[in-house]
């Protein structure tokens, strides 16, 4: 066997050649399965009660199998962490956590802007429709000379004052 | 967008509209209106303030002078409640749009001047850095106040953005930030569009302007120091406006999809 790399190992003794995969204690393991596993419970019961759209979900429900099959990937997870010379596989699993959480938010972010973009444009058209419809109710016992306003030329004060309905 | 009833035909005959956008400027909407509802008055214009849910007495105020005005629901931004005016002018069928600031810092003189220069252009962006004899038709009133060209920060955030549109343009604008605008039907449906700024449009949308084929002018117009006000650039508002713009400008340099190369 050649050591690929050399770094510590949870249960093997420091400096000695790492086999991460086949050396998870049974307990990290649970771990991941049950964490995986609650997350999974947690996003089917928030879309059960209607507080969760299955297309906001996605991304979670891949997180909780992610998670609940840690140990089916933690072995080329370690051999790349090898490869690419980083000492700890633990390090590469936390890093890619870290990244599909960026993701997750990234994905927000967007949202966030698609519907900052869509509330501007209904209220902007919400005080269109309030501004036709007022003005309507104002003009119709006299046929108004202009769009919305009623300052013309030649118009005096009085003319400049809301009309009565 | 739906077209609204008793909208006047499109044509060189239809009326010109002039906005402007108010968020709480009860103190500062008084010495606006009176010129203001005159020049309006005279040249026959349609007047409409956009009254960004103003909490103070400002909606108060344009009732009482007997100004139009369209409120938003919500608080929106300035860029936001401009756009709302551009969609009522495009809407209603007006030919052109004149606008300015509600607090009093331009001088409502300029409105005719700028409606004229738009006659051979699409965008006339009122500025205040050019000296009054700059025009071929010099300014015929003497300002009525002390100018203003913005505190030196400000100004220092203009003269860093208009090199920059110096670089990128082949037209020379020296007020990119600039409030006092006049603009025609093409331009009020570019400005329409979903990716305008909330906020405030500055040099990245100017840039965006002349890149689209738009031909953008400008002319000399006098701005007056903004009394009491000036709470939209406090603290580490300036710096995150100048992050904001140089972003918007940098994506925009990019090219953003839909947009015409001109």
């Amino acid at each position: 066997m050649i050591p690929l790399a050399i770094g510590y190992s949870p249960t093997g003794a420091p400096g000695l050649p790492l086999l991460a995969a086949r050396e998870i204690p049974p307990a990290h393991t649970l771990i991941s399965v049950l964490a995986g596993f609650a997350l999974l419970v947690v996003v089917v019961e928030l879309i059960r009660r209607n507080r969760l759209q299955e297309r906001y979900a996605a991304l979670w429900i891949l997180m909780a199998l992610v998670s609940m099959t840690y140990r089916l990937w933690l072995g080329p997870v370690a051999v790349f962490a090898d490869r690419a010379e980083i000492g700890d596989p633990v390090t590469v699993v936390l890093f890619l956590g870290i990244l599909m959480c960026a993701l997750l938010i990234l994905q927000l972010s967007v949202k966030v802007s698609e519907f900052s973009g869509r509330i501007k444009n209904l209220i902007q058209e919400v005080a269109l429709l309030k501004h036709e419809r007022e003005r309507g109710s104002a003009t119709d016992d006299a046929r108004d000379e202009g769009p919305g306003s009623p300052v013309s030329p030649g118009s005096r004060d009085e003319d400049l004052r809301p009309r009565d309905p | 967008m739906t077209r609204l009833t008793g909208a006047p035909a499109e044509g060189p005959g239809s009326p010109v509209l002039v906005v402007f956008p108010v968020r709480n400027e009860a103190e500062r909407l008084p010495r606006l209106l009176g010129p203001l509802t005159a020049i309006v008055r005279r040249e026959g214009y349609h007047l409409l303030a956009l009254d960004d849910a103003s909490t103070d007495d400002s909606a108060a105020l344009l009732a009482r002078a007997g100004v139009p005005t369209l409120r938003l629901p919500e608080k929106l931004g300035y860029g936001a409640a401009l756009q709302t005016g551009y969609k009522y002018a495009l809407a209603r069928g007006y030919r052109a749009l004149l606008q300015l600031d509600g607090d009093g810092q331009h001088d409502p003189r300029f409105l005719p001047r700028i409606l004229a220069a738009l006659r051979d252009c699409e965008v006339v962006i009122g500025s205040r850095f050019l000296p009054a004899d700059s025009d071929s038709d010099p300014v015929p009133f003497p300002p009525a106040g002390p100018l203003y060209r913005g505190t030196p920060g400000r100004r220092a955030g203009i003269a860093l953005f208009r090199a920059l549109l110096r670089l990128l343009l082949p037209v020379r604008i020296t007020d990119p930030t600039s409030g006092y605008l006049g603009l025609d039907r093409a331009a009020l449906r570019f400005m329409s569009r979903d990716d305008h700024p909330y906020d405030f449009p500055d040099a990245d949308v100017v840039f965006r302007l002349v890149r689209s084929g738009l031909r953008v002018r400008e002319i000399p117009v006098y701005m007056y120091p903004n009394e009491g006000g000036g709470q939209m650039h406090r603290g580490l508002a300036p710096l995150w406006y100048l992050f904001k713009v140089a972003l918007s400008l940098f994506v925009s340099v990019c090219g953003r999809p839909g947009e015409r190369r001109g």
